[in-house]
């Protein structure tokens, strides 16, 4: 009881005017911006200590849009996938045409998954509430998904009380077992625009998989035209 | 002397599959030494890859302007046990085969709104080790021949030039392969392209020549498309398109008796229209096809075509496609004229009756082709496809009899046996303008079940497959194993197999006192592929 009411009092202390909601706006705002160009690399350690690496340039215009051109490795360069509203596609240039893809698939075979990447919109999907047992200086987002579309059916975030930067994220099944666990690390300033470089998310079914996602450039504020989003321009 | 000839014959294909195993057995060894850490210089290469030099404060450009090359290098063994005792004559079927393919894709921006792409590929292959049936049934080995499909070849499976003036509006002229349907095995509404290969559909990646008009928008697509036939060919690389002209072709010349002069005065195209939509979380298009004499017999012929796909409880994809068209290109047998063997044969060439034909290509009955399926990847990554095919002009019993029946027959002349073997389509051909498949499917009856599953990350690179192709009126089809190892990021290794399933006792159909079940008819009785692939 003790313990509660010294998180309360903390919570209150450091951050005054934020609600649990006010939060994960921020936190979306940071992780999936509004509207961006980006170019990231995702690295896959494997239970055999080798890695297989990805470089995307991703594209992504409001809630609902975006593209990611994959050009590494060889084996995957001429992917692309869209993502339009609920739906997925990944173009395969192997077979000349794009397939539809489940948000909860795997992100290229990695410990992402599709969601994760092509969907950062977390107040969206889920319910959120102040956890209880936050260290000093952090708040704890507890979110509970609101459909069971999601990925996950709960996730724990730990945030920088001050600016809402993420460090910490913990990804649950509906059955209460961890699935994925996630650090925040290296806050960068792209263009003016700061947040965590690097984003380590382990496979906690299988310990000494995971993998690493890393930011290369980002710029905000930009506004591609529609037609970029369109099922029809992928592979062109 | 003749034993260096021997080593001419069969060299190359032994050659590479030793190396082949040398290399798997090195792989191992290689990998140990990849570098672990090596985001910091993934993320360089990023950087330079999309946007020039990584630098501190680096701007994000639009892609680079240079021209983009990638591909790969492929080497493909292949070793099939003919069967001797097939209708189809196998002495020009080489028990072993080798298929080296180097591969470039090429992609050439031209400026902001175009772009030029090109997908080639020169094969070269090595074939032989043949063998029949002796006259008292025995499997015996027999000379080679000359076989036209071990010819080199060149495959120009994309070669087309994009150009988009406005942001919707995109033309497009060359060759591309253009897949409307949503279909993984098969695509009954496919009418352009080289067919694919069931067995694996990123085999077969070759388009058809055609001029393209879209108009793409952010919830609906429409298109235009009309597309010349290709008339003549030399090595994969066509050279008549739409109209035949005043001479021959070059095989018909040589040998006007097994390659009749194709010649007419009509033109060879095909027009189609297509209209995608998004509709609640569904894609969905419909297809209207025009063509006159385009890849079959059809002249001024309309087709309608659907296809629909869409996630239902979260993570089974479903799909449908479907093509409707009034009559039939089929070639069907005459059942009058085989049912009493070669007597009756004889009596309808003698009332000059067709003894084989397409005879319902004006028949004004609608037939449809309908594919249903559901695919679902689950949480350790394994993935099912289920697919349904319904054949609306498949053959019935009685037809799919006298198709037997007539092959039976035709069996005792070597020259008909094998007209009829290419009319199955059972082998891969090199004359459809596409990349070489391992195995081919022409739907000859009316219902069928295809069942793909995969599951990756077996100790993380390897992959197990099954694929099977199953028609449901007579339990027969194939069997299609596989086993991936992704040793690099840039090598897969791959072993296939393929082994027919000649039917349960069900549905088969009975000729001249024999059982015969349609996959009964494949002639091999096993086949394995070993295939190294490296991309570049």
């Amino acid at each position: 009881m003790f313990k509660l009411a010294l998180c309360m009092w903390v919570l209150v202390r450091v951050a005054p005017n934020f609600s649990a909601q006010d939060y994960l706006k921020k936190y979306d705002a940071m992780m999936g911006p509004d509207s961006f160009e980006g170019i990231m690399v995702m690295v896959a350690h494997r239970d055999d200590d080798t890695t297989r690496t990805y470089q995307m340039k991703i594209l992504k215009s409001g809630d609902d849009k975006l593209r990611v051109w994959f050009n590494a490795p060889a084996s995957a360069k001429g992917q692309e996938m869209l993502r339009q509203g609920e739906n997925l596609w990944v173009y395969l240039p192997s077979i000349k045409k794009p397939v539809r893809l489940a948000s909860r698939d795997n992100f290229q075979g990695g410990d992402f998954n599709n969601a994760d990447i092509l969907r950062a919109n977390l107040a969206a999907d889920y319910q959120v509430k102040f956890g209880q047992s936050a260290p000093e200086g952090q708040v704890l987002l507890e979110l509970s998904s609101k459909n069971p579309e999601t990925s996950y059916d709960r996730i724990l975030l730990w945030l920088d009380a001050k600016n809402a930067l993420p460090i910490r994220g913990e990804y649950y099944a509906a059955s209460g077992k961890m699935l994925r666990s996630a650090t925040f690390n290296e806050v960068k300033d792209f263009h003016g625009f700061k947040r965590p470089s690097r984003i380590v998310m382990r496979n906690e079914l299988a310990i000494k998989r995971f993998s690493e996602l890393a930011t290369v450039d980002l710029k905000v504020g930009v506004n591609p035209p529609s037609t970029k989003f369109v099922l029809d321009e992928l592979g062109r | 002397m003749q034993q260096r000839r021997h080593c001419g014959k069969y060299c190359w294909p032994l050659f590479s599959f030793g190396f082949f195993l040398i290399a798997l057995s090195n792989i191992r060894v290689a990998q140990a030494t990849q570098d672990n850490d090596d985001i910091t210089k993934a993320m360089s290469e990023a950087g330079a890859a999309f946007g020039g030099e990584k630098k501190e404060e680096t701007n994000i450009k639009e892609q680079k302007s240079s021209t983009e090359v990638n591909g790969y290098g492929s080497n493909r063994f292949t070793f099939s046990q003919s069967d001797v005792g097939s209708l189809i004559p196998v002495n020009q079927q080489p028990e072993i085969i080798d298929l080296l393919e180097l591969n470039v894709q090429l992609r050439r921006p031209l400026g902001s709104p175009a772009f030029f792409y090109t997908d080639a590929s020169a094969l070269l292959q090595a074939g032989g080790v043949y063998f029949s049936s002796s006259t008292a049934g025995k499997r015996i080995q027999v000379k080679a021949s000359d076989v036209q499909t071990l010819h080199p070849l060149f495959v120009l499976s994309e070669f087309y030039l994009s150009y988009s003036p406005l942001p919707n509006l995109n033309l497009m002229i060359g060759k591309k392969r253009i897949v409307w349907g949503s279909g993984l095995t098969i695509n009954p509404t496919d009418l352009l392209n080289p067919p694919k290969d069931p067995s694996d559909a990123t085999l077969q990646r070759a388009g058809a020549w055609l001029f393209r008009l879209e108009l793409p928008f952010d919830f609906f697509t429409f298109s235009a498309v009309w597309a010349p036939e290709v008339l003549y060919t030399d090595n994969g690389l066509p050279y008549q398109f739409l109209k035949y002209p005043d001479f021959p072709p070059q095989a018909t010349v040589l040998d006007p008796v097994h390659n009749p002069d194709p010649r007419d005065r009509d033109y060879h195209y095909m027009l189609a229209l297509r209209w995608y939509m998004l509709i609640k979380e569904s894609d969905i298009n419909l297809m209207y096809f025009f063509s006159n004499k385009y890849n079959d017999a059809f002249a001024n012929k309309s087709r309608l075509g659907l296809s629909f796909s869409r996630y239902f409880f979260t993570d089974w994809e479903f799909h449908l496609e479907t093509l409707f068209q009034q009559g039939s290109n089929r070639l069907y047998v005459n059942g009058s004229c085989v049912n009493q063997g070669t007597a009756s044969v004889i009596g309808c060439l003698a009332n000059k009756q067709d003894v084989f034909g397409q005879f319902k290509l004006n028949d004004p009955t609608f037939y449809a082709r309908v594919l249903l399926g559901v695919r679902r990847t689950f949480s350790e990554e394994s993935q099912l496809s289920l697919e349904y095919l319904y054949v609306g002009d498949g053959m019935t019993p009685t037809e799919f009899g006298n198709l037997v029946r007539g092959f039976s027959l035709a069996a005792n002349n070597n020259s008909n046996a094998n007209a009829a073997a290419n009319a199955l389509s059972f082998s891969p051909t090199q004359n459809s303008g596409g990349l070489i498949n391992r195995f081919t499917f022409d739907p000859l009856r009316r219902h069928y079940l295809f069942i793909n599953y995969s599951k990756p990350k077996i100790g993380d690179d390897w992959t197990l497959g099954v694929v099977i192709l199953a028609g449901l009126e007579d339990l027969s089809g194939v069997v299609i194993p596989s086993v991936t190892w992704n040793a690099f990021e840039w090598l897969n290794l791959q072993v296939t197999g393929f082994v027919p399933v000649r039917g349960l006792k069900v549905g088969e159909v009975t000729a001249f006192g024999r059982q015969y079940s349609e996959y009964g008819l494949l002639p091999i009785d096993a086949r394995v592929v070993f295939e190294a692939r490296a991309f570049y």
